[in-house]
């Protein structure tokens, strides 16, 4: 039940949303999530930036014909008439330089998605999209509480949120409190914390699961003999850049692992497609001794 | 009495409506003395800058002096606003033909009728990437059916400034075209400004909002340069916002008059509640702010900052935490953190980290002001390691000097300062 839908969280009458800069959506967002905070971000913007434009930037700078047709966009719909979306799909450029580029400058609203991650990306904007969407969600939820004679405490779900890096999981948690009020269950937060880490465990790809199973139950020599020492050292930084491990500990949602029911715990069928499908099965049983014996 | 919860919405953090502007009596009378001396001598160029840290509310005081100076003058004065923030130097440069072609029709048509084409020639500009020959001839066309055949021409004026030439191709022919470079439109701007100044003795007030704002460059002396560019474009009165530490002796140079908005003090930020509060805030909540003893928490935080903005983020904070009045234990440790954490609502859940933060920024601050050096983030036992401190980069809560370049110097999220110990301590002696 998605009872305070992201999308409604914008509109006629809402407060200005005021970005500190372009949106940068990191890489590892998965791709429903990258399209749907640059959707969120646009519809914040809409009154002024009405259409949407999709750039994708391959090579090490923009293309002659591209500088073109965006210098031809901005002569013709001005500053403000155009929400600029550019995907980075080369790996060496970086979020500097993609801002140095004089013709996206030219643009009121722009948001970049990539493939890969950026060793100086800023989250400004996408945090300042999340406490938006949380403002907006909070203010929801007081309504909805009102309409159907609930009184849940908001409070509780203070440090998952700030564990949410998607404005559509701020929105959500608000949504999954919502639900257990209505449905007059007593607040279970184990379970709750559980059904929030097993969903985001489920959009991990199958690499970063292992190295993060791996770590949770101190088994990270035999996640790096099932990865391989390059992967594994892939998979250590990109648990950093997802802010999951710092400083040798786990971070974020993650710290909440080792305290999750295991049951609550199973690979993703994405995690378990080719080339890892039986890696896959051998980590997640660390987590399930006795069904792997 | 039980304790309530209240509504938060009321606090409007980021309004720049002058209606809810208080105080500040002195620096407006300051500023309003400028501008009646301004226009009493008959001077139709200055350079006014209004300073002050980001949060302390140059924007909403600019606007309201000057929306007052505006409606008691109407008629006499024409007012444009450009806000800076996130906008090139060449996009600001045409934002800001835009508006004073508009500003010029809506508040001097007569004016506006003397210098329809040229008018309508400086929107063309602020619009194209380059000015061909067909532009000319629409122009033209449009003054020969108004019977406005003796009209002033802008392009006239820049063609003996800049070169055209015949190297675009439209269709099989060749015409002349004119690239509408910087250079260009700032030429532009400083002609038109120039003949309004011939035309018409209205006072010409152009309010630069957030210049420090402006997407330029990450090369100081070039923003300083853009800065300046701004300045030059006269004759005009400029009323310029710009936050303290981007003010460096180069743009002071430029200047006629200074005015640095200070913190504001304890009583001041509480009233500013109390204008939201009767303006904005449910009935319900009015009512129950009828208390006196409920509004000493938010008197308590007024202690703790002089910036608006961050004291608003706190006390909408306050309310979504906690009941009012609070429980007796709302300034622990652990509620500061709590409620620092719902005001900034960055993705950052590393409490260790954040408290490790705000002390060294405290002991740097204690130590020599603004700025904190990353070796003194790093350094000791307690010291950030370079992971937290990039993530803590990342979200915004740790702000370098310069982003994009790897910088030695740092300061914290204005919010944070709860967690500074010398700071918590002084809330709490107030309680």
């Amino acid at each position: 039940m998605n009872l305070i839908h992201l999308m409604s969280l914008a509109g006629p009458g809402k407060p200005p949303f005021e970005a500190p800069g372009p949106l940068f959506v990191p890489s590892w967002f998965s791709s429903d999530d990258q399209e749907g905070t640059v959707a969120y971000h646009h519809r914040l913007v809409e009154h002024r930036s009405p259409r949407r434009v999709d750039i994708v930037w391959s090579g090490p700078t923009l293309s002659d014909a591209q500088r073109d047709f965006l210098a031809r966009l901005r002569t013709h719909f001005g500053a403000h008439g155009v929400f600029l979306a550019i995907h980075l799909s080369d790996p060496g450029v970086l979020v500097a330089d993609a801002l140095r580029e004089p013709v996206l400058r030219a643009f009121a609203d722009v948001a970049f998605t990539c493939d890969h991650p950026r060793p100086d990306e800023d989250w400004r904007t996408l945090h300042a999209l999340c406490a938006y969407a949380q403002e907006r969600a909070e203010e929801a939820f007081a309504e909805y509480a009102t309409v159907f004679g609930v009184d849940p405490d908001p409070r509780l779900l203070d440090d998952l949120l700030h564990t949410a890096h998607a404005p559509r999981h701020r929105a959500g948690l608000f949504s999954v409190l919502l639900w257990a009020q209505l449905e007059r269950e007593p607040w279970d937060r184990p379970a709750f914390v559980g059904a929030w880490v097993s969903a985001q465990f489920d959009e991990l790809p199958a690499p970063t699961a292992i190295a993060l199973i791996g770590l949770a139950t101190a088994r990270t020599d035999d996640a790096t003999a099932l990865l391989g020492e390059d992967e594994a050292q892939r998979q250590t930084g990109a648990l950093r850049h997802r802010m999951l491990l710092r400083d040798g500990r786990l971070a974020g949602w993650a710290r909440w692992l080792p305290d999750v029911l295991p049951a609550l715990i199973a690979p993703a069928p994405t995690q378990l497609a080719p080339p890892w499908a039986d890696a896959v099965r051998t980590a997640y049983g660390w987590l399930h001794p006795r069904a792997s014996q | 009495m039980q304790p309530t919860r209240l509504s938060a919405a009321w606090m409007r953090t980021n309004a720049i409506d002058p209606d809810l502007f208080v105080d500040r009596d002195d620096d407006r009378a300051r500023l309003r003395i400028i501008l009646d001396d301004l226009r009493d001598v008959g001077v139709r160029e200055s350079r006014i800058l209004i300073t002050g840290d980001r949060g302390i509310g140059k924007s909403i005081f600019t606007r309201t002096v000057l929306d007052a100076f505006r409606a008691d003058f109407e008629g006499d004065v024409i007012t444009l606003s450009i806000p800076g923030r996130q906008l090139g130097y060449k996009r600001a440069l045409r934002e800001l033909a835009l508006a004073l072609s508009t500003a010029v029709r809506d508040q001097a048509p007569d004016d506006a009728r003397k210098l329809s084409v040229w008018l309508d020639e400086l929107q063309v500009i602020a619009n194209a990437d380059r000015i061909t020959e067909g532009h000319i001839e629409e122009i033209q066309r449009k003054a020969a059916i108004a019977g406005d055949v003796t009209a002033d021409s802008l392009f006239v004026k820049l063609r003996s400034r800049f070169s055209w030439e015949r190297s675009h191709k439209s269709g099989q022919s060749h015409q002349s075209v004119m690239e509408v470079t910087d250079e260009l439109l700032h030429a532009a701007l400083v002609t038109t400004l120039e003949r309004l100044n011939d035309v018409t003795d209205r006072l010409v007030i152009v309010f630069f909002d957030d210049l420090d704002q402006l997407a330029i460059d990450d090369d100081p002396q070039r923003v300083i340069e853009a800065y300046k560019q701004f300045l030059a474009l006269r004759p005009c009165i400029a009323l310029v916002n710009l936050r303290s530490e981007t003010v460096v002796d180069d743009i002071r140079r430029e200047l006629n008059e200074e005015l640095e908005l200070p913190p504001m003090a304890p009583r001041d930020l509480v009233r500013m509640l109390q204008r939201r509060e009767e303006a904005i805030a449910p009935p319900k909540t009015r009512d129950a702010l009828r208390r006196p003893d409920l509004w000493r928490p938010f008197q308590q935080l007024a202690g703790a900052t002089g910036n608006p903005y961050v004291y608003l983020k706190w006390c909408h904070a306050l309310l979504r935490l906690h009941p009012m009045p609070p429980p007796a234990d709302w300034l622990s440790d652990e509620n500061l953190l709590q409620l620092v954490r719902k005001a900034s609502m960055a993705g950052f859940d590393d409490n260790t980290a954040l408290r490790r933060l705000a002390e060294k920024i405290d002991g740097c601050l204690l130590r020599d002001g603004r700025w904190c050096d990353r070796a003194d983030l790093e350094v000791g036992p307690d010291g950030l390691s370079d992971e937290a401190i990039h993530d803590l980069v990342r979200v915004g809560l740790l702000i370098p000097q310069n982003r994009l370049r790897r910088s030695t110097e740092y300061r914290i999220d204005p919010l944070l300062a709860l967690l500074r110990p010398s700071v918590a301590d002084k809330v709490r002696a107030a309680g």
